[in-house]
């Protein structure tokens, strides 16, 4: 299924069958193919703008993807790189960053990203700076730990021992170590920044129109429940189906990594 | 004990100062917070009096300790759009923002809970593939399409509950369980792991063979132990009831403080969201800090970490 979604995500443009954001009036609110009233033409019916549901759901894929993956990289970077020096320096900067990391965790991370958008208007800079911000205190968290535990073995100090440089040390034989709880950590904050995106997009201050996004196509879809369904189920079944098969995936990750949590 | 507390307490002050920090910049790297406080249309002479009022000809040292002293007075200003006090906007919507909170963290607890417990002692079967497939759904579904997909069954289908509004019970039921979908799943998730993790330990296994019932093992050792991950996670779904609010509001048109930050948001109503978001910090914090204070109460090795 997230190959599924990777495929159209990265394919958006070759596969959707109608322009996502072309307007055809004439043909707005039609049904599903399923329904007897519905065609061939607009598999998924189309929207209060004739526009065809379908395209727009996959070109919301790639937003979303985009989006998603874009806020866990940034994430990551910062994160791990905060948290491998505070674990590997200690002292003050490591007081610093797990204040911050302590303070990011103990507010509602939805709370301050409305109030950045209040302050700098919504627009796609703003929300790609929310989720860069949003999860890389989990990361630096984590890898803090890691590094921490890492510098404890034989073989960190019998480098140290040998003469290798801080550099060397960090990037031969911590960073190696401490990857594989990272990745998995990052298939969990992926699905949290896709729907930290489709949350802000469905109030209306995520991404922008035309651009189509899942939380808009719901938000916009919840008018026309009593007569048009689909144009809220669509795009919800497609967040419900990208947040899952990411977690599944990121819950086999983790139990072929570290087999003593199989089953918990 | 009290070296714990003091500890936790200065630590969540300082969150809270890190808070009004980030505001008091956020304020002024948006441009002249002036303007955004009076709108676009505001005269010369109402801008140089809140200028002056709010101290913002004064070198920035002076002005960041006196937005402390306006803060800790409580004395946010008027709502742009409503002109009046935002603290008695905000007292208004407040009682409801509480009781969908309430509401949801109960669902949470009284579902989330048993289902974890259920599904660790029955380890492997039917029912506990079965309750996690549940919980696995929960948390992969954003509460805003939840709530959108109960209104379309239960008000536009069947037409037993109002899709919108407070007052009865019957108002506060969907809302309610759009918010705690994610609360009762991830409860549910993290009580059965965490009752299975003390279900292979030592002392349970000693309880057993000292000929002990299962049910006393069960209650006495099992889930006293099993309890204390359970009640730390409880202090984060407090703040992601708070937080999910904003967006169930919206959905259900639920006249609580979610609604009144969207607004606010969309209409740059700078006091508003200054207010709302200090608030929801302060309560966080201190729900945060309670949590810890119990944490510490029972499981006394905390304390000296």
């Amino acid at each position: 299924m997230a190959t599924l979604m990777v495929f159209a995500a990265l394919a958006a443009p070759l596969i959707s069958p109608h322009d996502p954001v072309s307007q055809t009036l004439v043909s707005r609110l039609q049904p599903t193919a399923l329904h007897s009233e519905g065609s061939s033409e607009y598999l998924l019916g189309t929207d209060q703008l004739g526009r065809d549901v379908l395209s727009r759901v996959i070109h919301g894929a790639r937003v979303s993807l985009g989006i998603g993956l874009f806020g866990m990289v940034v994430g990551l970077i910062i994160g791990s790189t905060l948290g491998i020096l505070a674990g590997f320096t200690r002292g003050f900067f490591e007081d610093v960053v797990m204040f911050m990391v302590d303070v990011q965790l103990a507010l509602p991370f939805i709370i301050m990203a409305l109030a950045a958008i209040a302050i700098f208007g919504p627009s796609l800079p703003v929300l790609l700076v929310i989720v860069g911000i949003a999860g890389w205190e989990g990361f630096a968290r984590v890898s803090r730990g890691m590094v921490l535990s890492t510098t404890e073995n034989a073989y960190v100090e019998a480098a140290r021992a040998l003469g290798a440089s801080k550099f060397r040390i960090v990037m031969k034989h911590i960073v190696p170590n401490i990857t594989a709880p990272l990745i998995v950590l990052a298939t969990l904050n992926l699905t949290s920044i896709i729907l930290l995106e489709s949350t802000l997009s469905f109030l209306g201050i995520g991404v922008q129109p035309p651009m189509a996004s899942w939380g808009r196509m719901i938000a916009e879809g919840r008018d026309y429940l009593n007569t048009a369904w689909w144009l809220a189920v669509v795009p919800g079944a497609a967040i419900m189906m990208i947040t899952m098969s990411i977690s599944l995936f990121g819950d086999w990750l983790r139990d072929a990594l570290d087999p003593t949590l199989r089953g918990r | 004990m009290l070296q714990f507390t003091l500890r936790r307490f200065i630590r969540g002050l300082l969150t809270l100062w890190v808070v009004v920090t980030l505001v008091f910049f956020g304020l002024r790297l948006s441009g002249d917070p002036v303007f955004l406080m009076l709108g676009d249309e505001a005269s010369p002479e109402a801008i140089t009096a809140l200028r002056s009022q709010l101290g913002l000809d004064e070198p920035l040292p002076v002005q960041y300790l006196r937005y402390f002293q306006t803060v800790a007075q409580g004395d946010f200003g008027n709502s742009l759009r409503e002109r009046r006090p935002v603290t008695e906007i905000v007292a208004e919507r407040l009682p409801a923002t509480a009781e969908l909170a309430a509401a949801a963290i109960m669902i949470s607890i009284v579902f989330g809970i048993p289902m974890g417990i259920f599904a660790a002692l029955r380890r492997n079967t039917a029912i506990d593939r079965g309750l996690m497939a549940v919980a696995f759904f929960g948390q992969s579904a954003p509460g805003f399409f939840i709530g959108i997909m109960l209104i379309l069954v239960f008000s536009m289908q069947l037409q037993i509950l109002p899709s919108s509004g407070r007052g009865t019970w019957q108002h506060l039921l969907m809302p309610a369980i759009a918010l705690s979908t994610y609360g009762v799943a991830s409860l549910a998730r993290l009580t059965r792991s965490a009752t299975l993790e003390v279900l292979s330990k030592d002392y349970v296994r000693t309880a057993r063979a000292k000929g002990l019932k299962e049910s006393v093992v069960q209650m006495r050792h099992v889930l006293r132990n099993a309890a204390i991950p359970v009640i730390t996670v409880l202090g984060l779904q407090i703040g992601l009831a708070i937080s999910g609010s904003i967006v169930i509001e919206t959905v259900f048109a639920w006249p609580g403080m979610g609604r009144l930050i969207i607004g606010a948001v969309s209409n740059r109503d700078y006091p508003v969201i200054q207010m709302a978001v200090l608030l929801i910090a302060v309560s966080v914090v201190t729900i945060n800090f309670i949590i810890d204070i119990l944490y510490g109460v029972i499981d006394p090795r905390i304390r000296y970490r």
